[in-house]
């Protein structure tokens, strides 16, 4: 008996490791022409699920690039807050969920040229007490924990005045429930959000505009100056624009 | 022919798989005030259901058992008041493992009985005192010896003041050394009128204390008489054969 | 960066360390509370599925048969429902479908955890309860007790001792799991966690002084409790 176990688990071990290591090389393998993208895919219209697979204005605009630098996009769907970390230690080549520019994500990680700009909406229950900026004094804020939106309120109205949900459609939802008085996110989720709860709109004032780029690990030029070449081009021919066109109804 | 029991069973029944099993098949018996029965028999002959069912330890599938004058099988009764009056000792001593020797004794006499804790300890210590266990007041039951685990059974049913006692087995599990000690016990509490119904193996107390013996196969009462009866002229033919082949 | 850098980075700057400190609050609050609370369900639980158990055989009356079935069979729905659904689904469902209205966190996670717990603690109750001899519970009744006295003072505290270790298994893993409170916006210490990370782009400062303060809670709880067993068991040597 003893000696069946120990057998098995020496058996089991190689089996084990020759995984590992038949995993490693293959990666490594591939890793010429494969372009790993870290992505939240719950963030519409930038980067969700459709049957299985993910898609998005984001997706279009990389595979657009890889198509111009020879490579081939392989988009890894992880939480928004381990996207850019994801960047940073080379885990993945590079982090595109809809990343907006901030002084302190520079300290860790290089960004390209922004390929769009958005501004961060708020979201009220149509015919609420809540119709401008000013307005937001005092009151509870919904946002999706990490982004651009949640830093921001919370710099500005502190702590306090935050909740922090996984994503937008639970902040909407708390928002319907009157957990929250407001929701604070990007521009184009928030439109998304709204078309798709009755009795929600976004106000005329945005919340702030800021510049989404695509985020590569410190130090990596000759990747980030390739991308950036062939962001310029799309900008240039009206390729992003068609993209966003095709996403974001006016 | 009107006797007045203490404790009376009318036509009792205890059937298992529909009938199919009868532990115990039509009894009727009684116990006087101050008599002890002793129930003897084979094993499976329904002894200590029999006995299990006089405080409805055993649910009777039929038949009726009065009790001081109510019929406790009534389901209206409130067994638990009848049960005071009761005291039981098991085969397997049962004392209660995560309290003291003074802890099982007056636990009921404390919460049913609404004793103060001081008289509850008084008279519990008293108890022990007569079953020569004064010293061991405050030793957990995992301390004690068999014969000194039922001692104290004893005595913890005797703290509640029952009218009657009720041994089931109360040797059996015991190491030969130790049921003499029990034995002693159990004979000064019938000397002292307590009374008792005991099933037993143990024939020699069952000649020299019981007023009456009961014998017991496949769940009837086969014979029944004093001890000399029994022991010396059995009648039935069944009785005479478990004698021979015990003793 | 330096170490001492990064170190200031995550815990120092503006503050940083309140997500951790005020996370671990509200980790403590819900788990003390959900704990209770879990107790509570489960005793009453398991005492109606081993009252059921015990008491179905020796039971003639027509009523009190129905009675124990009925309340048996909503236990048994409860345990299969709680049991067949993980936590983060039951803490979703209660705060954005069931507790609509309310705006109370800490409150509905109390719940929706306790609720969870209550399900484990009511079978690792029962599981002490039937580990106990059925001779004790006799002894219990035959000296006057009714059944609810019975378990009280004779049964539930010698199980209560047998399944101590299973219990604070069972809290640990409570603990643990209120990690995913933040899913109803709760900013528990695994959220202080995630904010923090979210701010500075490190995810190994903030993980490990997470996980560490985890580690230490759950020690000192872990000593606590073999300290308890040690008393309880006096009564063995």
């Amino acid at each position: 008996m003893n000696k069946f176990i120990k057998l098995s688990s020496i058996v089991l071990a190689l089996v084990m490791s020759v995984c590992v290591f038949a995993g490693c090389s293959s990666n490594e393998a591939e890793k010429s022409n494969v372009l790993t993208m870290a992505t939240s895919a719950d963030f519409p219209p930038y980067e969700y699920y459709e049957n299985d697979e993910i898609v998005g204005i984001d997706i279009d605009i990389m595979n657009a690039v890889c198509e111009k630098i020879g490579m081939e996009l392989e988009p890894q769907d992880m939480s928004f807050d381990s996207v850019i970390g994801a960047a940073q230690t080379g885990k993945t080549d590079i982090a595109m969920s809809g990343i907006t520019i901030t002084e302190d994500r520079k300290n860790m990680v290089d960004f390209t040229i922004p390929y769009t700009s958005t501004a961060q909406s708020i979201i009220v229950v149509a015919g609420g007490e809540i119709s401008a900026k000013a307005d937001l004094e005092g009151k509870k804020i919904g946002v999706q924990i990490n982004t651009t939106g949640d830093t921001q309120v919370t710099e500005e109205f502190g702590d306090d005045a935050v909740d922090r949900f996984q994503n937008g459609a639970l902040a909407v939802e708390s928002l319907k429930n009157g957990k929250v008085d407001c929701v604070v996110i990007d521009g184009e989720v928030a439109k998304a959000l709204v078309d798709a709860n009755e009795g929600l709109e976004i106000i005329a004032d945005a919340y702030s505009i800021e510049e989404y780029a695509i985020a590569l690990k410190k130090g990596n030029t000759e990747l980030l100056d390739k991308i950036n070449a062939a962001l310029e081009q799309l900008l240039e021919d009206g390729t992003i624009d068609t993209i966003m066109d095709k996403y974001i109804e006016e | 022919m009107s006797v007045d029991f203490l404790i009376e069973t009318k036509n009792l029944c205890k059937h298992y798989n529909k009938g199919v099993i009868k532990a115990l098949d039509d009894v009727s018996a009684g116990i006087q005030k101050g008599e002890v029965v002793v129930i003897i028999g084979p094993s499976g002959s329904g002894k200590s259901t029999f006995l299990r069912s006089l405080n409805l330890l055993e649910m009777p599938t039929s038949g009726s058992i009065v009790f001081e004058g109510h019929e406790i099988t009534d389901p209206k009764v409130n067994i638990n008041i009848h049960r005071q009056k009761m005291g039981m000792v098991f085969q397997q001593f049962n004392l209660f493992p995560h309290m003291t020797v003074l802890g099982n004794m007056t636990l009921a006499p404390m919460k049913l009985l609404k004793m103060s804790k001081e008289d509850a300890e008084k008279k519990a210590l008293a108890l022990l005192e007569r079953v020569g266990l004064a010293g061991r007041a405050s030793a957990y039951p995992s301390q004690l010896s068999g014969g000194q685990k039922q001692r104290v059974a004893i005595v913890r049913a005797l703290c509640m003041n029952p009218d009657v006692m009720l041994f089931d087995e109360p040797t059996s599990a015991l190491d030969p050394e130790m049921v003499g000690e029990v034995l002693d016990v159990m004979k000064n509490l019938a000397k002292e009128g307590m009374t008792m119904a005991v099933v037993t193996h143990e024939m020699g107390f069952a000649r020299e204390v019981a007023d009456r013996v009961i014998f017991m196969a496949d769940g009837k009462i086969e014979e029944e008489g004093t001890p000399e009866e029994i022991f010396t002229n059995p009648r039935n033919p069944r009785t005479q054969q478990f004698l021979q082949s015990i003793l | 960066m330096t170490f001492k850098e990064r170190f200031f980075l995550n815990f120092i700057k503006d503050s940083r360390w309140h997500y951790l400190t005020d996370g671990l609050l509200v980790t403590l609050e819900v788990t003390f509370f959900a704990v209770l609370l879990g107790i509570l369900i489960g005793v009453i639980v398991a005492a109606v599925r081993s009252t059921h158990d015990k008491l179905i055989g020796n039971t003639k009356s027509k009523l009190s048969k129905f009675m124990l079935k009925f309340f048996n069979s909503i236990a048994n729905v409860y345990l299969t429902v709680i049991r067949g659904t993980p936590v983060t689904v039951q803490l979703m469902i209660a705060y954005y479908i069931i507790f609509v209205t309310s705006n109370n966190k800490i409150l509905v996670a109390v719940l929706a955890f306790g609720i969870n717990s209550g399900a484990y603690v009511a079978e690792i109750v029962r599981s002490g309860i039937m580990s106990i001899d059925e001779g004790q519970f006799e002894a219990g009744r035959s000296l006057g007790f009714n059944y609810v006295q019975t378990m009280f003072y004779i049964v539930l505290p010698q199980a209560f001792k047998n399944v101590l270790p299973a219990l604070a298994n069972e809290f640990i893993v409570l603990l643990k799991e209120t990690s995913v409170s933040g899913y109803v916006a709760l900013q528990d210490l695994t959220r202080g966690g995630d904010i923090i990370r979210g701010r500075t782009y490190d995810a190994f400062f903030p993980l490990l002084a997470v996980a560490g303060i985890y580690l230490v809670m759950v020690m000192g709880f872990t000593k606590l409790v073999s300290l308890l067993e040690r008393r309880l068991r006096k009564s063995e040597r």
